[in-house]
Order: C-alpha cells, then structure tokens, then sequence
C-alpha cells in the first residue's frame, strides 16, 4: 500500500523477530508448496503492477486482487505473512524467471501515460 | 468453478491441504503463525506489549509449545474492556489505526458494556472464509441461493455470514427489514437452498408457517444454518427443525466475537463442530491453574489465538467456554481439525439468549442499579413464546417514586443500549417485591427444562 505504513517491523528500536526459516515450507505436500510458490510469484506480479497504476480505480483494484490472492496463501499454509500487506515490497518478493521476464505493465502507445510505470 | 477445479480435485473438502493434515503438520503451522503473530502484536499493539512486558516476556522467546502454554501470559476481555476505556479512539487492544479499518462492530455486551471492534477489509475477506468449510462440507455449492432472516447490525457475526456467502459464491436473499410472516413467504416464494436464522428463529418462523397452513417442507430448502445459540447442537432441536423443515442438513456454527466463527459442523454429525485450524488456534486449559486439558474426555476451557483478527490481536484468548476438545477426531468425515464434542458445554457464569443475543443476568442485574429511581429489588423472568425466549424485567422502584410506566421506559432503554437487545421492563410500587430470609431469589424460569438446558452457551 503505497504511501502507508504497514508491516510488522514499523518500530525501529526492538530487537528482531526470528526470521523465518526458508527451508521450512508447510510441509503440507509438494503439490501445496508449488502452489505457494507460483502464488507468491502471482502476488509479486500484482503488486508491482500496482506500483504502477494508472489511476485509482485500477490501484484500488489490484489491492483487492491481492488480498483475495492472499487467502489462497493462508489455504496453503503461507505463514510468513499474516496479511497482504506484509507482502508490499516487491523488491523482496521471490519472482520465478518467467515471470520476471515479462513487462511490469501492459505497452502503452501513449508516452504520456507511461511515465507513472515503473520497469 | 465446479468445471474449472478438474478432476483430480477432492470436492468433499474446501480446502484438503489443510483440512486433512496430519496433527503434527497442523501443529507446526500453527506454531508459525502464533509466533508471528506474538511479534506483530508486541511491536504494533501497546496493550500487547504492556501485558507481555509485565510478563518479562519478548516475542523471540515464544519459541515451543511449552513456551506457549507456561511464558505467553493470557489476555481476557477485561484486558480490551480496560484499554477501550482508558484510549482516546475508544477500542482496545489496537494494533493498526482507524486509517486500516473498513468496518466497526461491537459485542453483545456480556458484561454490561461493549467491546469496541474494528475491521480491516482483508479481515473481512478473511472472516468470509471461516463459514465456508462447513458450508461446502454440508453440500452447498456457488450459485445455491441463501436466505437471511436478520437485520444487519453493529453485531459482526451476521455480517460474517453474508461475507462468507459472498465468499463461497452463493446467490444472496436478504430478509431485512421484514417481518415474520413476510419471511415465510419470501422463502415460499424464493425456495433458498439455505436458510440461515438461530435455531429459535428456524422454529419461530415453522410455527407461523404452520399457523398459516403453509408447508415448510415443500419448499426445497436443503440445508438451516446458523449459530449464536446452543440449539443446533441439541439433539432435540435438531429432529424438530429437520421435520418441520423437511432438511436434512442442519449447520452449526460455534463463534466468539474475538476470533469470528471459528467451529463449523462437517457433513457426518458427530454431536458437535471443527476447529477452524485455518483462521485459529484452540486449546483448553483448567479455568483455575491455567494448565492445559490434554485428556481428551476432559473439559477445559477454550483458548483461543485468531489468525483473522489483525487490527485487534487477540493470543492465547480465554473464552470462557467450556468445552471438550478432541485433538484427534476420527468420525468418518476426513476433518483432521479439532472437534468440539457437545460445542459448549457450559459458561462460567449463567447466560440467557434473547433473539441470537446472550444476555447475562449479572449484566442485567448491574444495569438496573445505574438507574435513577430504581431500588436495587429486582426480578429476571425467563419464559418461551412461539419458540423465542423472553425476558422481563421487573424492578421495583424507590419509595415515592411515581410516573411508572416512564421509568419502565427508561429502563429499557438503558438495558437496550447496553446489551443491544430490548428487553421487556415492568416497574413495580415500593415494597412490592417480596424479602427473603436467605439468598433472594431474582431469576424465574418458566421455560421447559429441554430448552433452560440449551441456554448456556457463548457464540455471542
């Protein structure tokens, strides 16, 4: 969520939580743990593409996309994050190479309209 | 979405990968989240941190079960109640602020005053999730159709249901604003798959069918859903909903305010309801030393740490239900998820349900006393009408007190603004109310002892 303070770390001066254990998924099946890749892969995508919304409406948009995404998440397990706006930076976020491969936003023939997208 | 799952996809379940995990899965997991959890509240809830500082507890200490169980101090609604009280914005337990929030509720007041509740909109999407595993389980699908017999309110339990429609994909028809007799024709004339009330009002609604010579039965509907009452839980109800009704499903719903509904019935009756181990974690503990109940025939009770609730945390939450937890149910319907035999076996203090709403008597009884002209005499009278519970409030007005009928009024609206429900007032003459020798007799129940016995029980 662009512009709002979110997350669990918005104090600075405590010590850090335990990070979480990468090698430790779900354990609920590699059928589970594969969709929870693609799905966090999914939830990278929408939230880069937020950053570059054009307007309201589809910002607005792209946020409930995420957090319908997110319940599918906490279907499989996802314990790393509570909610999806733990999920926000998209620069932390694991993206397959597929993914990171293709445009952040559909091409514009509009140069103006560009500006506001981040690559 | 039925063509769109394929094939290899189990249909019984909502959600298998989770529904159908091994114990020690299930328990890792939530182990997970609750240490998440203890951190995201810690930094971002100053109630949290004071109760957890008190303790000498940080979160990177949470770190096992026992740690759970015997460091992480237990929160308790007068812990909210207190910080509501003593906060500017008026809730308690905040751990986002007012910029988050998309919805306010409040309890039902069960100690006399509400508990201030906010919502941010994931948790509502999120809250939406927790009916749908029974309601899936029970056969309904997208595009079945639901009738709700209520007003929406301040009470977040209804409005979870109509989320959890949403959610699942259900056709809604609303029955706001309505009366009784309207409602039985709406479902005459709409025939919902699904027809969601408390049991008293499922039984309420057949019997002015039945006054109208209208057949119930003709109608189509598959399943009655519902909750905030004991009575979907009790055999006898059961059998007098499912044959004036002609159903063969019949949902039940176990919910706190806190943490939403968080138990659901599978389609193999088994006498009680799933712990939602998805949105919550439960346990129970001996209400006097806090340690947990771990015979399964034992009755403890219910603590819970919700996963959906985010603005206000609530961990490791006594409930005050009692309840029998099953950690390992095995009754042939695939649920690997606690089951609570019975649901609620009992409250630490005595409870009355007045259309969906649990009233307390010790609420009640403070209530009166908060108002001017009022003695402290007082009489609950408990009796059933049309299949509804009832409760009349005769207090006894101080010497010289005149204008009854007005003061009668204030009470109830004094009660109705506490409790959020109206409650039917009578105040008598000074020295009207008879005096005992011993302990004063206050609560007179004159309902029938199969329905006295559904009465206690939480959900809100």
């Amino acid at each position: 969520m662009t512009g709002v303070a979110q997350g669990t770390r918005t104090r600075t001066d405590l010590d850090p939580l335990p990070p979480p254990n990468p090698n430790t998924g779900p354990g609920l099946g590699a059928d589970v743990e594969r969709q929870r890749a693609r799905l966090l892969a999914l939830h990278a995508l929408l939230a880069r593409e937020r950053e570059g919304a054009l307007s309201p409406a589809i910002e607005r948009a792209l946020e409930t996309a995420q957090m319908y995404l997110f319940l599918a998440l906490g279907y499989v397990g996802h314990t790393d994050e509570l909610f999806p706006d733990e999920l926000n930076d998209p620069s932390e976020l694991d993206e397959p190479d597929e993914i990171r491969a293709a445009p952040a936003a559909s091409p514009s023939t509009d140069p103006t309209e560009a500006e506001g997208i981040e690559s | 979405m039925a063509g769109a799952l394929g094939q290899a996809v189990d249909q019984r379940f909502w959600n298998r990968a989770t529904q159908t995990a091994d114990r020690e899965r299930l328990d890792a997991l939530h182990l997970a989240r609750i240490r998440h959890l203890v951190g995201w509240a810690y930094d971002n809830s100053p109630l949290h941190r004071r109760i957890y500082d008190a303790a000498g507890v940080k979160p990177a200490d949470i770190r096992t079960w026992d740690d759970y169980h015997h460091r992480l101090p237990f929160t308790d609604k007068p812990d909210y109640v207190r910080d509501q009280e003593s906060s500017e914005s008026g809730f308690g337990g905040l751990a986002l602020g007012p910029e988050h929030w998309q919805q306010y509720f409040h309890t039902t007041g069960t100690t006399g005053r509400f508990l201030h509740e906010a919502f941010s909109q994931f948790e509502m999407h999120k809250a939406g999730t927790q009916l749908c595993y029974g309601l899936w389980s029970q056969g309904a699908r997208p595009r079945d159709s639901i009738y709700f017999c209520f007003d929406f309110g301040m009470w977040v339990g209804l409005w979870t249901y109509y989320w959890g429609a949403r959610n699942l994909g259900l056709t809604i028809v609303s029955g706001g604003g309505a009366t009784g007799e309207q409602r039985v024709r709406h479902i005459l004339e709409r025939r919902p798959a699904i027809v969601y009330a408390t049991p008293t009002y499922l039984l309420h609604l057949a019997e002015i069918a039945e006054r109208a010579g209208l057949d119930l039965r003709r109608v189509g509907v598959r399943i009655l859903a519902g909750g905030g009452e004991a009575g979907l839980s009790v055999p006898r109800i059961r059998e007098r909903l499912a044959e004036a009704w002609g159903v063969e499903r019949i949902h039940d719903a176990y919910g706190i305010g806190e943490a939403l509904f968080i138990g659901q019935s599978c389609d193999v009756w088994a006498g009680g309801v799933h712990a939602i181990e998805d949105v919550c974690h439960s346990y129970s503990v001996d209400p006097d030393s806090g340690e947990p109940v771990t015979d399964a025939d034992g009755v403890g009770e219910h603590v819970i740490t919700s996963y959906t609730h985010l603005v206000q945390p609530f961990i490791k939450y006594r409930t005050h239900d009692l309840v029998r937890l099953d950690d390992r149910p095995d009754h042939g319907c695939g649920w690997t998820w606690k089951h609570f035999p019975g649901v609620v076996l009992g409250r630490s203090d005595f409870m009355v349900t007045i259309r969906g709403v649990n009233v307390y008597p010790t609420a009640v009884e403070n209530l009166i006393s908060e108002v001017p002209g009022l003695t402290h005499h007082y009489e609950l009278h408990l009796s059933r009408r049309d299949g509804m519970d009832r409760m009349l409030v005769r207090a006894e007005a101080a010497a010289g007190v005149g204008a009854l009928v007005d003061l009668a009024a204030r009470l109830s609206a004094h009660l109705r603004d506490h409790l959020g429900v109206r409650l039917e007032t009578e105040v008598v003459h000074a020295g009207t109310l008879p005096r005992y020798e011993l302990k004063t007799r206050r609560i007179f129940d004159a309902r029938e002892p199969g329905a006295r016995a559904a009465t206690p029980r939480e959900g809100r």
